[in-house]
C-alpha cells in the first residue's frame, strides 16, 4: 500500500515536471521561431527593396526623355536628354545635353575686301529708251506693259497664258508679245521688245548677281537716285522706280558727273554701266578738253540742241583715264562699242567680267554626325560642290492669287547663303537672292529649290518658316513644299504652336499651321530682336529703344526688362540660374546678363562686334569680330570670348582668324566648337569638359515594392 | 536512488498518514525539518537560478538578434539610402554631416510616396529655391520639387542647402512652403536645398528621421 501510494505520487511528479519541461523548450522555440521569422521577413522586406538584378547580370532595359535645357544653358539651342536604365525595381538616371538647333544667326554683312568693285549704274530715262533695242522677247518669259507704256520683265504668274489684264498693266507672255507688242523701231535698231525692257532684265540680273559689291543707280535727267548700298530692295526698288520720261537725254554731262560719285577707299576697282539707247538729246555741254578726248575728230564731239551728240565715248575715255571702267547695256551699236571701247569697259559685262573671288563662305559649316558641309559660294552663288542638282524639283513664288509656289524652268540658285537650319537629316539654305534650297546631309542631293522664299530659317512642327524675303514676306511651308500662309513682317519667331512676327513696333502672334491671327502687342517702339524661349514658355522681344519685352505665349506682358545698353540690340540669349530665367542681351559691342529682378552684370566687347553668342555650363561664349577699315569679312580679326554668365567675369579670350568668324557650331558628339573663316579654314575649341557633354549620373532610384 | 527520493518519499508518507488519521509512528524531528527545510530550499533556489538563467539567456539572445537584425536592417537602409543619394537632384548636395548627424539627399520612398520622379518637360537636377528666412523658419520657392503634385518634404526630414544641413521640425505642416528648421539656420536667400534623410547617433541608439530604428524595428515586430 505505501509502495503503490509511492509510486503513484512520484509518477504524477514525474509527469508534471516533464510536461513543464517540454512546454518550457516547445514555448522558448516557439518564441524564437516567431522572431526568427517575423525578423525573417522584415530582413527580406528590406532586401527586396535592394537592387540585385544589375549584380545578377540581368539587361536593363532603357528609355529616353528630351526635357528642357538644363540649368546654365542656352533655352534656345539645347535640350535634355535623361536615359533611365531600368533593372527590376532599380532605375539609373543619366543625362547629357542634347542640340535643339545651331545658333545660326543671319549673314548680313557678306563684303570682301579683297573684292569690292563699285558700280554706279547709270540708267537713261528719255523716252527713247521706248523704242526698239534690237532685241525680241524672251519666248516663256512673263512681261507688264505698264500703264505709262513702258514695258518690263514681271515677276512669275501661273494665270498667264498670252495676256491678262490686271490694275498694274497687261501681263503677257513673250511669244505673244514678238507678235503683239512689238516696241516702235525708231532708230532701225531691229527687234520687238523696248530698249527699257531688255534694259531692265539686264538690270535685275545683275544687281541679283553682284549683290557683294556696293552699287549706287543714277539717272541720266536727275543724277544719284540711290547711293552706294549692298542693300538689294533698295537698288532694285530704285531701278523700278526710274520712268522713262524725260525728253532729254544729257548722257555724256550726267556720265561725267558722275565720275567723281565714287567712294575714296574700299574699292578695289569703280565701274560705270550705262544703260542707254545711244541717243543723246540735248547733250554735249561738257568742258571743252573733254569733248574730244579720245582725239578721234568726231564733229559730232560738242553740244547738240537735238538729238546726235557724240560726247559720250570721250567722257567715257575721261572717266578711264580716271580709273573707272565704263560699260554699256543697250543696243549694239557702233557707236556705244566705241563708248565702252574707249571706257575700257564691256557690253552688258557679266558678273565673271569682274573677275570673281575665290569660293568662299559667309556662314557657319553644317556637321551632322561625321558629315561636315561648307556652304561654299562659287562665283558669288551658293553653288556647293558636294550638292547634287539631278533629282531637284525647281519651284518659284507666283505672283498671282493666293501666295504659291509653281513649278519653274530648271535655275541656278542666286546669291550667297546667308541662313542654314538643320533638321534631322535635311539641310535647309536660304541664299541672299531669296532662294530655299533643301539637301539631304549625308549624299547632299538636293530635293527641291523654292525661289522667292528666303530669309532667315525655322522649322517648328514639321513647318518651315522664313523670312522676311525682298518683299518682307514670311513665309510658312511644307516640308514638300508648298506655301502654307504668309505675312509682312520683318522679323520672326516661333513656339511649337505659333509664330509671331514683328511689324515695327508691333508683335502679332499667328497659329502655324493656318495663320489664323491670335493676339498681338505693341510695343514702345521698333522691335529689333525676337526670339522664343521654350523653356519658359516666353516671347523676348528687344526694341529699338533698348528695352526687352518678357510676354507670354499670348503676348501679354510680364515684365520689362532695362539692359541699358548702348546701341541696338542684336541677340538675345536665355538660360536659367536657380530657376531664374536668365537673359543676356548684346548690342554691337557690349553684353548685359540680367534677372526679371536685377542685372547681374554689364560688359564691354573690347571694341569687337559680337557676331554671335551662346550660353553653355554658365558660361556665355561670345564670337566677336573688329572689321578692318572696310568691314570685309577677310578682314580685321575675330575673337571668342568667354565669361561667367553669373558674375561677368572674363574666363578666357581665344584669338580665331585675322577676318570674320563664322559660328560657332557645336558637334557634340565630338565636344568641340568649331568657327570657320571666308576661306573656309576652321578653328576648334575644346567644350569636352562641359558638364553635360558626356552622359552624367542623376543616381539611382529604387522602386518601393507593394 | 538518489537520498532525495527517500526524504521526499518519507514526508510524503508522513502527511498521508496524518491525512488519513492514522496514528504516526513518530514526528518529524528537528534535524529531519531543518535539513528537509534547507534541502527545499536549496531546490528552489536551484531551479530559480536555472529559471533566471533561462531567462536571463532569452532574453539576452532576443536581444542580440534584435540587436543584429537592426544592424542589419540599418546597414541595409543606409546603404539604399546611400545608393539613392541625390537620384535627380543636384550632384553636389549628395550628403552632409553634421556632429553626429548624418544627411542623405532624398526623400524616403514609401508605399504612399514614390520619391522624385522625372518630369515630363522640366529637365532635372530638381531643387528648392530658398525665397526667404525669418527666424528658423525658411520660405522655399517649392515643395514639389520635381512638379509633381505632391510634397517632398515632410515633418522631421532633413534638408540639405548650399549652406549645410538642418532638420525639419516634427510640427512641420507638409506642403507648406514655409518650413520650421530645429534650429536656427546660417542659409542665404537664393539657397538650393533638397530634402534629405537624416541619421542621427544619439545616447540609446540610431535614429532615422527623427525615429529610434531599434525600437522602430521591435514595434514592426
Amino acid at each position: 500500500m505505501r509502495t503503490n501510494l509511492n509510486d503513484q505520487g512520484w509518477a504524477l511528479m514525474y509527469a508534471v515536471i516533464f510536461c513543464v519541461i517540454i512546454q518550457g523548450i516547445a514555448l522558448i522555440t516557439c518564441n524564437f521561431i516567431s522572431h526568427n521569422a517575423k525578423s525573417g521577413n522584415t530582413f527580406k522586406e528590406l532586401l527586396s527593396q535592394q537592387h540585385t538584378a544589375a549584380l545578377a547580370g540581368m539587361k536593363p532595359s532603357s528609355r529616353g526623355f528630351l526635357l528642357n535645357a538644363p540649368e546654365g544653358w542656352d533655352h534656345l539651342c539645347f535640350s535634355t536628354e535623361v536615359t533611365e536604365r531600368q533593372w527590376g525595381n532599380e532605375s539609373m538616371y543619366s543625362w547629357r545635353i542634347r542640340m535643339n538647333e545651331q545658333p545660326v544667326i543671319d549673314a548680313a554683312n557678306q563684303r570682301l575686301s579683297c573684292w569690292a568693285p563699285s558700280v554706279i549704274i547709270l540708267v537713261d530715262d528719255s523716252k527713247s529708251m521706248l523704242t526698239s533695242g534690237g532685241y525680241s522677247y524672251d519666248e516663256g518669259t512673263l512681261y507688264l506693259e505698264r500703264t505709262g507704256g513702258e514695258i518690263v520683265p514681271a515677276g512669275e504668274r501661273d494665270d498667264v497664258t498670252r495676256t491678262l489684264t490686271a490694275p498694274e498693266g497687261t501681263y503677257f507672255r513673250g511669244g505673244y508679245g514678238n507678235v503683239w507688242y512689238q516696241a516702235h523701231d525708231m532708230y532701225h535698231f531691229g527687234g520687238a521688245m523696248q530698249c527699257w525692257t531688255s534694259i531692265m532684265a539686264y538690270l535685275t540680273n545683275f544687281i541679283e548677281d553682284m549683290d557683294m559689291c556696293s552699287i549706287a543707280v543714277a539717272t541720266v535727267s536727275g543724277g544719284i537716285v540711290q547711293p552706294f548700298t549692298n542693300d538689294r530692295k533698295a537698288l532694285l526698288s530704285a531701278v523700278n522706280g526710274i520712268q522713262p520720261r524725260s525728253h532729254e537725254s544729257r548722257l555724256a554731262e550726267a556720265l561725267l558727273r558722275i565720275i567723281g560719285e565714287f567712294p575714296n577707299t574700299c574699292s578695289t576697282s569703280k565701274h560705270i554701266i550705262i544703260a542707254t539707247s545711244g541717243i543723246a538729246v540735248h547733250d554735249g555741254n561738257i568742258p571743252s578738253s573733254i569733248r574730244d578726248f579720245d582725239g578721234d575728230g568726231n564733229p559730232l564731239d560738242a553740244a547738240i540742241e537735238t538729238e546726235g551728240s557724240h560726247c559720250l565715248d570721250d567722257v567715257a575715255a575721261y572717266a578711264a583715264s580716271k580709273g573707272v571702267h565704263v560699260h554699256v547695256a543697250g543696243p549694239s551699236t557702233p557707236f556705244l562699242k566705241r563708248v565702252y571701247g574707249n571706257g575700257g569697259g564691256a557690253y552688258m559685262p557679266a558678273k565673271s567680267y569682274f573677275g570673281l573671288p575665290a569660293p568662299f563662305i559667309a556662314q557657319m559649316p553644317s556637321i551632322q554626325g561625321k558629315v561636315q558641309r561648307f556652304l561654299t559660294n562659287i562665283d558669288l552663288a551658293f553653288m556647293p560642290e558636294w550638292a547634287g542638282f539631278d533629282a531637284t524639283a525647281y519651284n518659284g513664288l507666283m505672283h498671282n492669287g493666293t501666295p504659291h509656289l509653281g513649278p519653274v524652268p530648271k535655275f541656278n540658285p542666286k546669291g550667297t547663303a546667308t541662313s542654314l537650319y538643320m533638321e534631322g537629316s535635311k539641310l535647309l539654305c536660304a541664299t541672299s537672292r531669296d532662294d530655299l534650297l533643301s539637301f539631304d546631309m549625308a549624299t547632299g542631293a538636293c530635293s527641291w529649290i523654292a525661289g522667292g522664299v528666303g530669309g532667315r530659317i525655322k522649322v517648328r512642327n514639321g513647318m518651315i518658316i522664313t523670312g522676311p524675303n525682298i518683299q518682307g514676306n514670311i513665309t510658312v511651308l511644307s516640308s514638300r513644299p508648298e506655301i502654307g500662309w504668309m505675312s509682312q513682317g520683318e522679323t520672326f519667331t516661333a513656339s511649337q504652336e505659333s509664330v509671331y512676327i514683328a511689324r515695327g513696333s508691333n508683335i502679332v502672334a499667328y497659329t502655324l499651321d493656318g495663320g489664323m491671327f491670335r493676339t498681338q502687342f505693341n510695343a514702345d517702339s521698333k522691335i529689333c530682336v525676337l526670339e522664343y524661349d521654350p523653356c519658359s514658355g516666353s516671347v523676348l522681344a528687344g526694341s529699338q529703344s533698348g528695352l526687352i519685352y518678357v510676354l507670354g505665349q499670348d503676348l501679354l506682358l510680364k515684365t520689362i526688362l532695362t539692359p541699358g545698353l548702348p546701341g541696338t540690340l542684336r541677340s538675345i540669349r536665355s538660360f536659367s540660374l536657380r530657376k531664374e530665367l536668365c537673359i543676356a542681351a548684346l548690342t554691337d559691342t557690349s553684353a548685359v546678363c540680367l534677372t526679371p529682378l536685377k542685372t547681374l552684370w554689364k560688359t564691354d566687347l573690347d571694341g569687337g562686334i559680337c557676331t554671335n553668342a551662346l550660353v553653355m555650363d554658365n558660361k556665355l561664349f561670345i564670337t566677336s569680330w573688329a572689321p578692318g577699315d572696310c568691314e570685309g569679312i577677310d578682314s580685321g580679326s575675330s575673337t571668342l570670348l568667354v565669361l561667367d554668365a553669373k558674375s561677368g567675369e572674363r574666363v578666357s579670350r581665344t584669338p580665331l582668324f585675322e577676318a570674320k568668324a563664322f559660328g560657332p557650331v557645336l558637334d557634340l558628339d565630338a565636344g568641340v566648337l568649331k568657327h570657320a573663316s571666308w576661306k573656309m579654314d576652321l578653328r576648334q575649341t575644346d567644350i569636352s569638359t562641359l558638364a553635360g557633354m558626356k552622359s552624367t549620373s542623376l543616381g539611382y532610384k529604387i522602386k518601393h515594392k507593394r | 536512488m538518489l537520498p532525495v527520493f527517500h526524504l521526499s518519499s518519507i514526508l510524503l508518507f508522513r502527511t498521508i498518514d496524518s491525512s488519513k488519521g492514522i496514528r504516526m509512528d513518530r514526528g518529524i524531528s528537528l534535524v529531519e525539518l531543518m535539513i528537509s527545510l534547507t534541502i527545499s530550499t536549496i531546490l528552489i533556489l536551484t531551479l530559480y537560478t536555472m529559471y533566471s538563467l533561462f531567462s536571463k539567456g532569452y532574453i539576452d539572445s532576443r536581444d542580440s538578434w534584435y540587436c543584429m537584425q537592426s544592424l542589419r536592417c540599418a546597414l541595409v537602409q543606409i546603404d539604399a539610402d546611400l545608393r539613392q543619394c541625390a537620384c535627380l537632384m543636384p550632384q553636389d548636395l549628395k550628403v552632409a554631416a553634421m556632429k553626429n548627424s548624418l544627411f542623405i539627399s532624398g526623400a524616403p520612398v514609401t508605399s504612399s510616396y514614390s520619391g522624385i520622379a522625372l518630369h515630363g518637360k522640366l529637365s532635372p537636377p530638381y531643387f528648392s529655391v530658398v525665397r526667404s528666412l525669418e527666424g528658423n523658419r525658411i520660405i522655399l520657392d517649392s515643395v514639389d520639387i520635381d512638379q509633381n503634385n505632391v510634397p517632398d518634404y515632410w515633418a522631421d526630414l532633413g534638408i540639405i542647402t548650399d549652406s549645410g544641413p538642418y532638420v525639419i521640425s516634427h510640427g512641420y505642416s507638409r506642403g507648406s512652403p514655409e518650413i520650421a528648421l530645429t534650429s536656427l539656420p546660417k542659409i542665404k536667400v537664393g539657397d538650393r536645398s533638397v530634402p534629405s534623410i537624416h541619421y542621427e547617433l544619439k545616447e540609446d541608439g540610431l535614429y532615422r528621421n527623427s525615429s529610434c530604428w531599434p525600437r522602430l524595428y521591435g514595434h514592426s515586430m
